[in-house]
Parts: C-alpha cells; sequence; structure tokens
C-alpha cells in the first residue's frame, strides 16, 4: 500500500479497531472449544470434567 | 406457567445457536449502514464513541437480554410481556403491558425490513441476468434502483416485479420458519451464515486488489479510517455511534429475548452472549468497513464517494456497487457474478435477520393464543404481506422512512432503557446478576455490574433525553418536512400521519391481545382453583 494513500492515523485506526475485534471473537471461540472439550471428556465413560471455568 | 408450546422446543447445537444469533445481528447494518455512518461521522474518530458504546450499552445490554430470555423461558414465556411480568413477580400489573414493545415493534420492523431483504433478491437476480449491465453511469442505475422500488415508475421496471420478489421473500421465510426452532431457522443459520462469512472474505480480497481506477482501495479505507478529531466533541457523532450499536447487534427490539428463550437453565448466556456480538463485530468492523466504501472510493474519488455516503445506504450498497460491478477488469461475466456475491450476501444477511424479527410475535401467537406453529406463522405471514403492500405501494410516500425512524431507531432506544430499570431495579441487580451467572461458562468481570446499574442505564436516558429535544419532538410535528430546504408535497404530511397511524394500530392491537390473554389465564386459574 502506498504511504501516501492512507495516513498513519488511519492506518493505525484501522489495525487496532480490526484487530480488536478479531481479537475478542477468536478469544470467545476459544474458550467455547475449551469448554466443549472439558463438556465431552465429562461424559465419556469414568471422564472427569475440569475445574469450573470462571 | 402458561400451558405452552414453547418449552418443547429447543436449539440444537451450541453453535447453530451461536450462528442463529450471530444471524440475527449481522444484517444489512453491518455492510450498508456502517460505512456510511463511519465515513459521515468523523471516519476513525467515529470508533472511539462506537466502542465505548460498545463496551457500555452493547455488551452489556447484550448480556441482560439473553439473561431475561432464558429466564421467561424457564418460567414458560418466549416473549417479552410474560418475561416483564415475571421480572416483576407479577406484582405489577403495568409490567406485562410494557412488553408490547417486544412483540409489536420487531413485527413493524419484520415487516419493512423484510421488503428492502426483497430489493437484495430481486438485484441477485438482475445481476445474474445482467439486468443493469448497460447502464453505466451513477444516475442511470440510479433510475433503474427508484423504478424498481416506485411500482408507479415503469421506466425499467413493471410494478409486478417489486411485488414478486416480496413475496418471493415472504414465501422463503414462511417455509424456515414453520419448520420450527431447530429444523428451520437453526439449520438456515447452519448454512446461511458461513456462505455469508464466505463470500464477505471473497468480495473483501476482491475490493483490496482492485487495480487503481480514480483513486486506490487504500484511499477508500483513508477515507474511511482517517480521524477527524473535531467531530469528537459533536454529540451527534455520540448519538450516531449509540444508534448503530443499537442496530447492528438487534438490541431493543425483544428478538433475543425469544431466541434465548429456547435455553435451558444449565445453558450457558454470558460466554455464548458475548460470542454473538463479537462475530457481529467482526462482520461489521472488518468484513463491512472493507467492501462498500474502498470500492465506491476507487470508482468515484473521495469527492464522489462522500457525496453517494451522504445521499444514504441504498445509493451506496445497490447503485454505485452496481456501477462498480460494470467496472470490474475481467469482463461482464465476472462483474455479474461479483455482483451476484454482494447482493446475495446481503440476502443472507437481511434474511436471517428477517426470521428472529417474526419470531417474537410467532412465540406470542403460539403461547398465549395456544396456535401451532404453522397456523402462527401463516397469520403474522398475511399480516406482512397485508401491511407490506403498503410499503410497496406508498414507498415513494415516505411509508417505509416513518416506521424505520420510530420503530427501528427511536423505539429501540426507549425498550432497552424500560427493560435495563425493570431488571436492574424491578428484578434487582442482585438476582439478576445471579441469574446471569447460571450455568455460566464465563464470569462477567464484576465492573459489569456496576456498569449495568448506573451506567447503561443513565447512558441511555441521556441518549433518549437528547434525541427526544433534537430528533423525536421536531420529527413528530413534522419540521423536518415543513423546513426541508426543497419544496414538499403538502401529501407528504398525510401520508406520514397516514403510516403513523397504522403502526399505532398495531400498537393498540398488541395492547389489547395481552390484555386478553392474561384475562384468559386468569379465568383458567379461577376454573382450575374452583
Amino acid at each position: 500500500m502506498e504511504g501516501s494513500s492512507i495516513t498513519p492515523f488511519a492506518w493505525g485506526f484501522m489495525v487496532v479497531s480490526m484487530g480488536s475485534v478479531t481479537a475478542l471473537t477468536a478469544y470467545c471461540y476459544y474458550r467455547i472449544l475449551i469448554v466443549s472439550r472439558r463438556a465431552r471428556a465429562a461424559e465419556r465413560p469414568g471422564g472427569r470434567a475440569g475445574a469450573p471455568d470462571s | 406457567m402458561s400451558s405452552h408450546t414453547h418449552g418443547q422446543e429447543r436449539w440444537a447445537t451450541r453453535i447453530g445457536l451461536i450462528l442463529a444469533m450471530a444471524g440475527n445481528a449481522v444484517g444489512l447494518g453491518n455492510f450498508l449502514r456502517f460505512p456510511v455512518q463511519a465515513a459521515q461521522n468523523g471516519g476513525g474518530t467515529f470508533m472511539i464513541p462506537y466502542f465505548v458504546s460498545f463496551l457500555l450499552l452493547g455488551i452489556p445490554l447484550m448480556w441482560v437480554e439473553w439473561t431475561i430470555g432464558r429466564f421467561g423461558g424457564r418460567t414458560g414465556h418466549g416473549t417479552v410481556p410474560g418475561m416483564f411480568d415475571e421480572l416483576g413477580d407479577r406484582k405489577r400489573k403495568w409490567a406485562k403491558y410494557l412488553g408490547v414493545l417486544g412483540i409489536v415493534m420487531p413485527l413493524i420492523v419484520f415487516i419493512y425490513y423484510t421488503y428492502v431483504v426483497s430489493w437484495m433478491l430481486g438485484f441477485s437476480f438482475f445481476s445474474l441476468t445482467g439486468g443493469y449491465f448497460g447502464l453505466g453511469d451513477f444516475d442511470q442505475v440510479a433510475q433503474y434502483l427508484y423504478s424498481y422500488q416506485d411500482i408507479f415508475n415503469t421506466s425499467s421496471h413493471g410494478g409486478w416485479v417489486a411485488i414478486g420478489f416480496f413475496l418471493a421473500t415472504i414465501v422463503f421465510l414462511y417455509w424456515v420458519l414453520s419448520r420450527g426452532i431447530s429444523g428451520g431457522i437453526e439449520k438456515l443459520a447452519l448454512i446461511g451464515m458461513p456462505i455469508l462469512f464466505l463470500f464477505a472474505f471473497v468480495l473483501m480480497i476482491r475490493v483490496l486488489t482492485l487495480p487503481e481506477a480514480v483513486a486506490t482501495p487504500a484511499e477508500g479505507l483513508n477515507f474511511i479510517w482517517n480521524p477527524e478529531w473535531t467531530s469528537l466533541s459533536d454529540a451527534k457523532v455520540w448519538l450516531a455511534a449509540a444508534g448503530q450499536m443499537f442496530f447492528t447487534l438487534s438490541l431493543g427490539m425483544g428478538t433475543i429475548h425469544t431466541y434465548s428463550s429456547y435455553l435451558t437453565e444449565k445453558d450457558d448466556v454470558t460466554l455464548t452472549g458475548l460470542s454473538t456480538a463479537a462475530t457481529n463485530e467482526f462482520a461489521e468492523v472488518v468484513l463491512g468497513g472493507t467492501i462498500a466504501i474502498p470500492a465506491a472510493v476507487t470508482f468515484f474519488g473521495v469527492a464522489g464517494a462522500t457525496a453517494i455516503a451522504e445521499g444514504g445506504s441504498y445509493d451506496l450498497g445497490i447503485v454505485a456497487m452496481g456501477v462498480v460491478f460494470q467496472g470490474l477488469p475481467g469482463g461482464e461475466a465476472w462483474g455479474q457474478l461479483t455482483g451476484f456475491l454482494w447482493f446475495f450476501l446481503l440476502f443472507i444477511a437481511g434474511i436471517t435477520s428477517a426470521v428472529a424479527l417474526s419470531s417474537p410475535a410467532i412465540a406470542f401467537l403460539q403461547e398465549e393464543y395456544e396456535q401451532t406453529r404453522k397456523q402462527a406463522v401463516m397469520k403474522v405471514m398475511a399480516l406482512s404481506v397485508a401491511l407490506g403492500t403498503l410499503h410497496v405501494v406508498f414507498y415513494h410516500r415516505q411509508f417505509l422512512d416513518v416506521w424505520d425512524y420510530w420503530a427501528g431507531t427511536f423505539g429501540l432506544v426507549i425498550f432497552a432503557t424500560v427493560e435495563i430499570v425493570l431488571f436492574s431495579y424491578i428484578f434487582g441487580i442482585d438476582r439478576g446478576w445471579k441469574e446471569m451467572h447460571l450455568g455460566a461458562d464465563l464470569r462477567v468481570p464484576k465492573i459489569y455490574r456496576f456498569v449495568i446499574k448506573w451506567v447503561t442505564p443513565i447512558f441511555l436516558f441521556v441518549l433518549l433525553g437528547w434525541w427526544l429535544v433534537t430528533e423525536a419532538v421536531p420529527t413528530l410535528l413534522m419540521r423536518d418536512v415543513e423546513d426541508a430546504p426543497i419544496a414538499y408535497d403538502p401529501e407528504t404530511i398525510v401520508y406520514r400521519w397516514f403510516s403513523r397511524i397504522v403502526m399505532l394500530g398495531l400498537l393498540a392491537l398488541g395492547l389489547y391481545m395481552i390484555h386478553q390473554a392474561w384475562a384468559r389465564k386468569a379465568i383458567a386459574a379461577d376454573t382450575n382453583s374452583g
């Protein structure tokens, strides 16, 4: 991308804004994955649920 | 607890629930409204009040609505009147009547929104068949759109075209909705949402790799994200950011309540609610901000795109994009395919939201009037065709604009203010906080207890007061029409009042039906106890 076409401020705002929502989304789905794995492990015969996720 | 059919329906999978809730939130607002709002309100600076609104309004209200919904479902209610009644421990008779907002407002929005969504189906078809290809400039494509929207303007389309696509959209909605929660709505989300994200990614990459025309895509990004610091002190920018937050997350509508009422108390609402909010923000900030405006700037330049953005979402999303698709390198076939991807993406985004908007009215008929799902869906669709026809016929008389302003903008803030006060002060923040954490997979930071009790309600009251003074009262008194810089058609005021009276009629019908439903319950309770 040419330096003159997007200002450093605009670039910074865009990266921070997009990065924040992407990180939040990734965090949420990561947590769901962890919780789902724990739940599946607990359902298996002899399985044991992990510590409460808080 | 009412003898309701509601309790027999459940979400089949967690991912299905998240995608259905995300489908409710991700709509036309993400791809059309957000970039226009950002461009009109200070570019990158808009994102500051936008994120403040997300943290202080969006996230707390999302958790509150999920919690009220699940609590209502547990006590036998899938719609807001019953939920508000339960929040008031059934001792406050007025509470259920306030719940009318959670049925009638989404229904009002559903009716006009479905008509707008049907345009996207129409333009998907016109893209594939090359209907608007060959109309090289902006004005010609604009006339093509206006002829479609106004059935009396037959310069490009017969009047039946808009009606046909509207009815096709209604039939599709009937088919999805009549199949139930897991068999219809969840399956639509499981299929539709991945397609939506795939199309959006393809379009984003296509736009960002466009060769320079009048400008470059990078200049388009600069147009959206370059901050104008002076706008940060402008109250209108803060109002615009807060309004966008309601619209994009589908807050203050009653749809989240109905969807989450199909959960059990073992089901989490904190992590799942946050996930749907985050998914929506990803679709809006990352994808929505990277398609329409950068494409428009590339083809029309910054000055041209500014003028287009001032013209509103449809000028940008339909007309300007219609010109862009005709000018894409690679030939007409590629342009037609890209146009189809864009409009069908908007159609999917809209249809998943429309499904949610109709759900409160359907659930209300099922529970309170013991209708089967198919009967309830048929009645809601029949009413929507009848009143939607008014929008089709009187679109050029601003019929749709009136409904969009009062129900789709102002009404959301009123409803959210009512629900946060009921939740924090009538139900009580202590009980509310405990209820929120039943089955929780994520402990909400304690600061949000303070935010929900104090910050969000104060934010909402300030927002409501400001809106009342600066916009709602002048609009109610028609000053916006009378003071318009161009001469107005006196009949416009007559049609605006007609539009308002139809809305008020729906509100009165909703209040009457709530009254009747509770009267029937009281008689049934007396009979059982006698």
